[in-house]
């Protein structure tokens, strides 16, 4: 079964960063990790491939509006992961 | 022994704007964008779809039959030297001349059309073998050793990297080259043809670039524009120049160079500041002594507020007095070589008394609040242009020119 797109998340960002994803949910916050704004780019493409979906967001917007696994949750819903067409 | 001072003799550039320096200035002067939706390249999958393209084709002179060794960095770099050596005047036919001179070419990448172009012969065409020329042409000194080996250039010949900086570090190593006695003549600039898919697609995954105009300084900036682009100068011992009777465009007075030591591509205050004030030091400017900055300009949101405070920081109160503009908004940002552009632009508004602007600018940023030349080119005399140049990676070149005395 398909994980739930929080835990579909924390293991992005663990096996991108070393991170046990066990750990990481939707309060964790990214400078808690040590994500640059690089990384949290990275972590978008990462899940836009996972659910073939495009988030239209530049490096800065991320990096001023995203800062925690939550907001991640919450912008990838709002493109439609976790619902029954992504 | 003191020092030589270091003139400047020749210019040459290729950019969005013209195929030289004449077409490039009146551009420039008359505030027209050279960022345009792509005609020239293949764009497959991409999303950007604007650029800086050189706007007709370049052959540097290089006849067909020997074409096929220059990939486009190479053939830009070629094309602004044959420009600046022309005007020049220097004929390095003479073996002691060509003993004494040499050819520093600054490149943020290298050859990417071969590289690209062999790649996709194996992966998608099944191909079993890539270019013979594959390996010369890509490599990042093959502007330097191309000039070197169509002018017959004999002395110290390399090149220089250090991304959006290569420029400026390559003027900066020649101008020291002439300074310190080691050549006689430096025949400096930079190169870059990043308008090219692998190029382009790596620049999207960042997500710096400007969706539909290059911006800088205003408010609604949205990223940089990336360009081909190319400028070249010959520095020369003034005694040298004045000897044989050239024309002196104008003095290279001061240079600094300082690393961030910071984030990959987030810029600091600290870096930028030391190298504008080791460059006035170097040329023995006090702040007050600066007429022009051609700033490094990008248009992302991290380069224009964190510049802006570094000419606060390095000029004070005269940051209000004096101009300023990015000529990125116009010939977009050729990487490694925009410091070879920025600088024949700053060469050109010494000559005319004119401020070229940062066009596309649209509001006032609070982050941003000095005089950038907004939109339209102004008249003022210029003794002394600083050209900045700070790059991913942290590592920064300023460079300062004066009109010839």
């Amino acid at each position: 079964m398909a994980l739930d797109p929080e835990r579909t998340i924390a293991k992005i960002i663990g096996e991108q960063l070393g991170h046990d994803p066990d750990k990481i949910d939707s309060s964790t916050t990214l400078d808690s990790l040590g994500v640059n704004s690089l990384e949290l780019i990275e972590i978008i493409m990462t899940i836009e491939e996972e659910y073939d979906i495009a988030i239209d967001i530049d490096t800065v917007s991320a990096a001023e509006n995203i800062k925690t696994v939550g907001d991640l949750l919450e912008l990838g819903k709002s493109m439609g992961i976790g619902s029954a067409k992504a | 022994m003191s020092a030589a001072k270091v003139a400047i003799t020749g210019m040459g550039c290729t950019s969005a704007l013209g195929n030289d320096v004449d077409e490039t200035w009146s551009a420039m002067k008359n505030g027209v964008c050279g960022i345009r939706p792509f005609e020239q390249i293949e764009t497959y999958d991409l999303k950007i779809g604007i650029g800086g393209e050189i706007p007709k084709p370049v052959t540097a002179g290089v006849p067909d039959r020997y074409m096929s060794a220059f990939d486009r960095f190479t053939l830009l770099a070629m094309e602004s030297a044959r420009q600046a050596i022309e005007q020049s005047g220097l004929d390095f036919s003479d073996t002691d001349l060509a003993n004494r001179s040499g050819c520093i070419i600054g490149a943020g990448n290298c050859g990417w059309e071969i590289v690209e172009s062999g790649y996709r012969r194996c992966f998608i065409d099944g191909a079993k073998r890539i270019h013979v020329m594959a390996v010369p042409r890509s490599m990042s000194s093959a502007p330097a050793s191309q000039i070197s080996m169509w002018h017959g250039i004999k002395g110290p010949v390399y090149g220089v990297t250090s991304a959006c900086a290569s420029a400026n570090h390559a003027i900066v190593a020649g101008y020291h080259a002439v300074k310190n006695g080691e050549a006689d003549v430096a025949v400096v600039g930079g190169t870059d043809a990043p308008l090219i898919w692998g190029v382009l697609k790596a620049w999207e995954s960042l997500r710096v670039l400007a969706p539909e105009a290059c911006r800088p300084f205003s408010a609604n900036r949205k990223g940089l524009a990336l360009a081909d682009g190319a400028g070249v100068v010959v520095l020369e011992n003034a005694e040298h120049a004045k000897a044989r009777g050239a024309k002196i465009l104008c003095e290279m007075i001061g240079t600094g160079i300082t690393a961030d030591a910071g984030d990959l591509v987030n810029p600091t205050v600290d870096g930028p500041s030391r190298a504008m004030q080791q460059c006035l030091r170097s040329a023995r400017l006090s702040p007050q002594d600066v007429d022009y900055v051609n700033a490094h300009g990008t248009g992302t949101k991290a380069n224009d507020a964190t510049e802006t405070k570094v000419l606060r920081q390095v000029f004070g109160s005269h940051a209000d007095e004096m101009a300023i503009s990015s000529t990125k908004s116009m010939h977009g940002h050729a990487l490694g070589g925009s410091g070879g552009v920025e600088l024949v632009a700053c060469i050109k508004a010494i000559h005319e008394g004119i401020i070229p602007p940062t066009v596309n600018y649209d509001e006032p940023d609070p982050e941003c609040d000095l005089d950038v030349t907004p939109n339209v080119a102004k008249k003022r005399n210029v003794d002394v242009a600083v050209s900045n140049s700070f790059a991913f990676g942290g590592t920064n070149a300023v460079v300062a020119v004066r009109k010839a005395s």
